[in-house]
């Protein structure tokens, strides 16, 4: 009965990762878990875009000695994801430059959700990230997304990631600290799936709550 | 999902549940499938933040309460388990092999059947809400994320109903809501969530199935770039601009891009067209000017019983004589765009007029639009005559006794499961109505 005589005009959400491949990644099993986290994500993200009246298109890139995309614009209904290998240092504001870049050139007229962009790093950037988050906040898409910051074990710099959020959700969020391989899980899944959803179908007064590590850490779960 | 775990065990006054698995989460808690002897149910169980005393209370006065009615899916009975800060309550599970929530609407994945179980959703939403309103209550969230709904059927079931409260809020401090759903007073702050801003939430529901467009959603929103906060205020609350203002014209569909509404908003009946305007001009602004579930009743009704098919390809259209009477001639078929042949059959009944199908079935709302519960009572349907196949009747349904008096002169009179043989220009009295049949 519903055959389409006209069009909703709907949007997308583009969800954007940013990615620590650095050396250090490799210890302690994080890049294993992390592929696998992003991995688990996926069917839930899809369930998401499935209620939206657009979709969601996902961008993915890597930072190490350099940055670079590993996905592009990629609809979450065709995405997967290949496994990250890490190698050398933390150039995360190189990775802020790539963004900013792509953002500048091949987001012009596009009309979208508020965009959601993930950090996930294990620990300090080598490179001037202060210089490249400028780059990024300069831009539309850049100061308009909601920023999140996940922290893979106890060596991220939360001050650089604090600085990545900025005002996200009225400046009230922190960066998320992962320190075994289940909450890093949860994060990321949280962080694709629910803040997706927040931008796309947004309640007013509503900040949605990253799930909560129990208060006293059981000693066996730290990993890293 | 991580609040409780496969084979936890939770106790309410009703019985004991064994948690199955989880269901899905939200902002304020997770849901799990659990059991219990008396069937599968789903519990709610709220994140610690969240399960506080007033929650508690709450949750505790709408158990009492009772549902409205058997769309909603009530709170039975809270649930505890051996922590002494958290709880949750149990509900009725929601079928999801017969019900899917109403987004998959929008995002084109599923779709009614027919038009007429389109308009059924539509009716049974607006009775939900008009049955909660006459408890005392308001909902306080009407948004497509909280409806669910049979896509074969029409039925409608309606969940999250822990955020319903008794229409007396105070405070605007901890307004919230979803943006596009929102009345602008809440939004911006001026009024708490209220019987008047569910109103406004519904009216968005309705045009929303109907014109499939979003009401406030033109122009102004397309050449916004991203939507953030700001936006929703300027669209929704500070500067809201029905699509087809009458006055204000900037915020039209855009041609080509966003412009669905255009198309649904030339084949639905003027009266639809003109009471959108009502809900969406003084309505916006002026809580008391909104439309009641009762007027939407009555529309809907009307629009119900314009649904007829175009005789040549067969799809659904819309009849409305006052178009046809400007214009002086029948127009063409939305679909195919060849002109309908001819007029469908159709009867007057007071100021209603009824198209009358070959599989039309009649509701009792024929006879009392205004009657909230009437579109749910079968009334009468068109049966074709078994050897006589050129012949078409209206059985009769209702416990009503209806007269009409045939070519002869003789008056007859139609009991239940009777028959009227149909003939242009004939009346059939009803009891308190008559009928005026016209081919």
């Amino acid at each position: 009965m519903t055959e389409n005589y006209g069009k909703m005009g709907a949007r997308d959400l583009h969800l954007f990762f940013l990615i620590d491949a650095s050396d250090s990644m490799k210890y302690g099993g994080k890049i294993e878990t992390l592929n696998n986290a992003v991995r688990e994500a996926i069917p839930h993200i899809r369930d998401v875009a499935r209620d939206a009246e657009g979709t969601i298109r996902v961008h993915a890139l890597t930072f190490s000695t350099g940055a670079r995309w590993l996905v592009n614009n990629v609809d979450i209904k065709h995405f997967t994801w290949e496994n990250i290998q890490p190698k050398g240092v933390t150039d995360m504001g190189r990775s802020f430059e790539l963004l900013a870049d792509q953002l500048t050139t091949e987001f012009e007229n596009i009309r979208g959700y508020q965009p959601v962009m993930i950090l996930l790093s294990d620990g300090l950037p080598t490179d001037d990230y202060e210089k490249g988050l400028e780059k990024l906040m300069a831009t539309t898409w850049g100061k308009k997304a909601i920023r999140i910051a996940i922290a893979i074990g106890q060596e991220a710099d939360m001050e650089v990631l604090q600085a990545f959020i900025g005002d996200t959700f009225r400046g009230e969020l922190k960066p998320l600290q992962a320190k075994n391989a289940s909450e890093l899980k949860q994060y990321i899944r949280w962080a694709s799936t629910a803040v997706s959803n927040a931008s796309i179908n947004p309640v007013k007064a509503a900040v949605p709550m990253p799930p909560t590590a129990d208060a006293t850490v059981d000693m066996d779960d730290l990993d890293w | 999902m991580s609040l409780l775990k496969k084979g936890d065990l939770l106790t309410s006054t009703l019985e004991h549940y064994t948690v199955v698995k989880p269901l899905g989460e939200g902002g304020q808690g997770e849901v799990y499938l659990v059991h219990a002897e008396s069937g599968d149910y789903a519990v709610k169980w709220f994140y610690k933040s969240m399960a506080t005393e007033a929650q508690y209370h709450a949750i505790e006065s709408l158990v009492e309460q009772g549902a409205p009615s058997e769309q909603f899916i009530w709170p039975m009975a809270i649930v505890e388990n051996h922590s002494e800060d958290q709880f949750g309550y149990v509900m009725p599970l929601i079928d999801s092999r017969y019900y899917q929530k109403l987004t998959r609407f929008f995002s084109g994945e599923l779709t009614f059947k027919s038009y007429e179980k389109l308009i059924e959703a539509c009716m049974q939403m607006v009775q939900s809400f008009y049955t909660l309103h006459l408890s005392g209550l308001c909902y306080r969230d009407i948004s497509f994320g909280n409806l669910f709904v049979n896509f074969k059927t029409g039925d409608v079931r309606i969940c999250d109903n822990d955020n319903v409260t008794y229409d007396h809020l105070k405070s605007v401090e901890d307004n919230w809501g979803t943006y596009g759903f929102m009345a602008p007073e809440v939004i911006v702050g001026e009024a708490p969530p209220s019987t008047a801003t569910d109103l406004f939430a519904l009216s968005v529901v309705l045009f929303r199935m109907l014109y499939r467009q979003h009401p406030l959603q033109g122009r102004r929103e397309y050449e916004i770039d991203i939507l953030d906060e700001a936006a929703f205020m300027s669209l929704y609350g500070t500067r809201p601009i029905y699509i087809f203002d009458p006055i204000d014209v900037t915020n039209r569909p855009v041609k080509g891009v966003q412009d669905i509404a255009e198309f649904y908003r030339g084949i639905l009946p003027q009266a639809v067209n003109d009471a959108f305007e009502r809900a969406f001009t003084n309505g916006i602004k002026v809580p008391e000017e909104r439309l009641r579930e009762s007027e939407w009743m009555k529309l809907l009704t009307t629009v119900k019983y314009s649904i007829t098919y175009c005789l040549n390809c067969g799809k659904q259209v819309f009849y409305d004589a006052s178009v046809i009477r400007d214009k002086k001639e029948v127009s063409a078929c939305v679909h195919c765009g060849k002109p309908a042949m001819r007029l469908p059959v159709r009867m007057k009944v007071g100021e209603q007029i009824i198209v009358l199908n070959y599989d039309s079935t009649l509701m009792m709302d024929v006879l009392t639009p205004l009657d909230m519960t009437a579109y749910q009572t079968p009334f009468a349907s068109i049966v074709q005559h078994p050897r006589h196949p050129e012949i078409w009747g209206l059985k009769n349904h209702s416990e009503l006794i209806w007269q009409y008096t045939t070519q002869e002169g003789d008056t007859r009179t139609i009991e239940k499961n009777g028959v009227v043989p149909l003939r242009h220009g004939m009346m059939i009295n009803f009891g308190d109505s008559m009928g005026v049949v016209r081919f």
